[in-house]
């Protein structure tokens, strides 16, 4: 019997405007409950929704960096559920007419299809308190948009790659911050199975997934789960699944007594949504160079590895560090290696993000240069990077305060040499008889013996010299 | 004539509780409002436009700007129950 996961992910995004998108109310993160409302947005009678502008231009410009059709006429509906975190009992949507539709993303070659992009409002926030559910209607009119796939993803990891392009866009494109923990992105999660030759099995929903390896945990059980029940002969029911973050399981909701009816009808209170292509046109430029590309770029421009040039381009701030080092310091690859490992390692260590870290691209390239001309050697460049990334002090002023300086001159030198010659009879005595490895221990003392600093080709010379080679 | 059913599953998802005697009620007045609207679908409309408003063709956009909305004391007034300025509703169980 062969089976295959079916998967598609709708993913609801808020979009970076100031104010909601039918009222004024601010959108800031963070504010007291029930402090970002007014009659609009709270669904008091006798008011009319008014519809933000920057939001169409932030939809339009997602729609664009998707590879979406915008559609020219679009329309919102009210779709109606009665629950305590919706005022109005009805929530501003789009249905049949979305602003954008057949779009697409590619994940290494594989193309996964974009069925729609539609503008709605957001809901308020229930807290669950001792007894009673408390409403914070703060988020009621936040605008979001919900990207919808198509049926394309066939693996958790495959569900997880969408997940990570898609945010990528978003942040490139700056329509959203995408921030999960203030729940500026969420992820709905759609799987069924498919048996060979046979149509799609019963489709499953899961319901709140908090992060992207959260979808992935998710999807492994939910389709081990799946399979097993098909393999022994019952059949999977169409339903809505939560997950359990802590036992890593997907279990019913509990049955809602409605099946969905959401009575969608088009909202009487604003007129079709007019899109001129010279807006679409306009908003073309505003797309920035995405990730795909740029790292494409990078590959082509800089002679990076793809490997390396995905890491660099993961999020916007990365890139950007990357390139504005090559302003003062023209060779790519050692800068990549710089931030790919040392970087990017410190920031794994201490836990933290490039925005925050004391590191700025100048200081790395001054310290670079550093390097280059000979005052530090690399090995003593990864003490000094640690120091810059600990206190964001210059790195000449480090190499000042810490005595780091490379020792060139050939006086200094040879002291050290002679002393570590005088110790080491063996490994003379080796390597006049023909064993030139000897040299290699030699050196490995001559740079304990001067913490690092002696710069290592000078040494070199100087040590084979002594052991009377002519050079 | 509508259903018993149709009356019972509208009323279930307008929240409504009605009694027999009301569910006879509201399925012939619903039936009465229903034929009349279908006498629209008489008409042959297949060259007619779909009209969005009488007034004009496209919505009115505001600008991106914030304004203050109401004070929690108002927001808070509009319910007796309360607390730290969240509205307490009966306990939702997923
Ligand atoms: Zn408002």
């Amino acid at each position: 019997m062969n089976l295959e996961a079916v998967i598609g992910l709708e993913v609801h995004c808020q979009l970076a405007s100031c104010s909601k998108i039918f009222c004024s109310c601010p959108t800031k993160f963070g504010a007291l409950p029930n402090t970002q409302v007014c009659p609009v947005c709270l669904g008091l009678p006798g008011v009319l929704p008014v519809f933000n502008k920057r939001v169409l231009e932030l939809a339009i410009i997602s729609g664009l960096a998707l590879s979406c059709k915008i559609n020219n006429h679009s329309r919102f509906h009210r779709k109606n559920y009665f629950y305590p975190d919706l005022p109005k009992a009805y929530q501003i949507s789009q249905y049949d007419e979305p602003l954008a539709t057949g779009g697409s993303i590619n994940l290494d070659g594989k193309k996964i299809g974009i069925t729609r992009l539609h503008l709605e409002e957001d809901a308020g926030k229930l807290m669950h308190a001792e007894g009673a559910s408390l409403v914070d209607f703060n988020r009621c009119g936040i605008p979001l948009i919900e990207i919808v796939s198509e049926p394309d993803i066939r693996s958790p990891e495959e569900a997880y790659a969408y997940l990570t392009e898609i945010k990528a866009i978003l942040q490139y494109t700056e329509v959203s911050n995408c921030n999960m923990e203030e729940g500026s992105l969420r992820c709905d999660v759609n799987v069924s199975i498919r048996r060979e030759g046979e149509g799609l099995g019963e489709k499953v929903e899961i319901k709140n997934l908090n992060s992207f390896r959260g979808v992935e945990k998710a999807l492994h059980y939910e389709i081990e789960r799946q399979i097993e029940v098909i393999k022994s002969g019952r059949k999977v029911f169409q339903e809505t699944r939560l997950f359990d973050e802590k036992k890593q399981v997907t279990f019913t909701m509990r049955a809602k007594e409605e099946a969905k009816d959401y009575r969608y009808f088009p909202e009487p209170d604003l007129l079709p949504l007019i899109v001129e292509k010279e807006q679409i046109e306009s908003l073309k430029s505003q797309v920035p160079e995405l990730a795909s590309q740029k790292k494409e770029r990078f590959m082509k421009d800089y002679g990076l590895s793809e490997y390396d040039a995905k890491i660099l381009t993961s999020t916007k701030e990365m890139a950007i560090f990357f390139e504005t080092c090559l302003r003062s310091y023209d060779k790519p690859k050692i800068v990549n290696n710089w931030i790919t490992t040392e970087l990017l390692g410190l920031l794994a260590e201490k836990k933290k993000k490039l925005a925050d870290s004391l590191v700025k691209p100048e200081l790395l390239t001054k310290m670079l240069l550093l390097i280059d001309d000979g005052v530090i050697s690399g090995k003593i460049g990864k003490d000094v990077f640690a120091e810059i990334f600990a206190s964001g002090k210059d790195p000449e002023e480090i190499i000042k305060e810490k005595g780091l300086v490379q020792i060139k001159d050939t006086d200094s030198l040879y002291l050290v040499i002679d002393e570590v010659l005088s110790e080491n009879p063996q490994a003379i005595k080796d390597y006049q008889e023909g064993k030139k490895k000897a040299v290699g221990s030699l050196i490995g003392q001559i740079m304990k013996k001067t913490m690092g600093r002696a710069n290592p080709e000078l040494a070199n010379q100087l040590l084979l010299k002594r052991l009377g080679e002519d050079i | 004539m509508l259903k018993k059913e149709d009356v019972q599953k509208v009323a279930r998802l307008a929240n409504l509780c009605l009694s027999e005697k009301e569910e006879e009620r509201f399925s012939n007045q619903l039936t009465a409002i229903l034929d009349y609207v279908s006498k629209l679908s008489e008409l042959n409309v297949d060259k007619v436009c779909p009209l969005f408003s009488i007034e004009k063709e496209r919505m009115e956009m505001r600008e991106d700007k914030v304004e203050k909305g109401l004070e929690l004391s108002e927001v808070t007034s509009f319910s007796e129950n309360i607390r730290d300025g969240l509205f307490v509703v009966p306990k939702i169980i997923e």
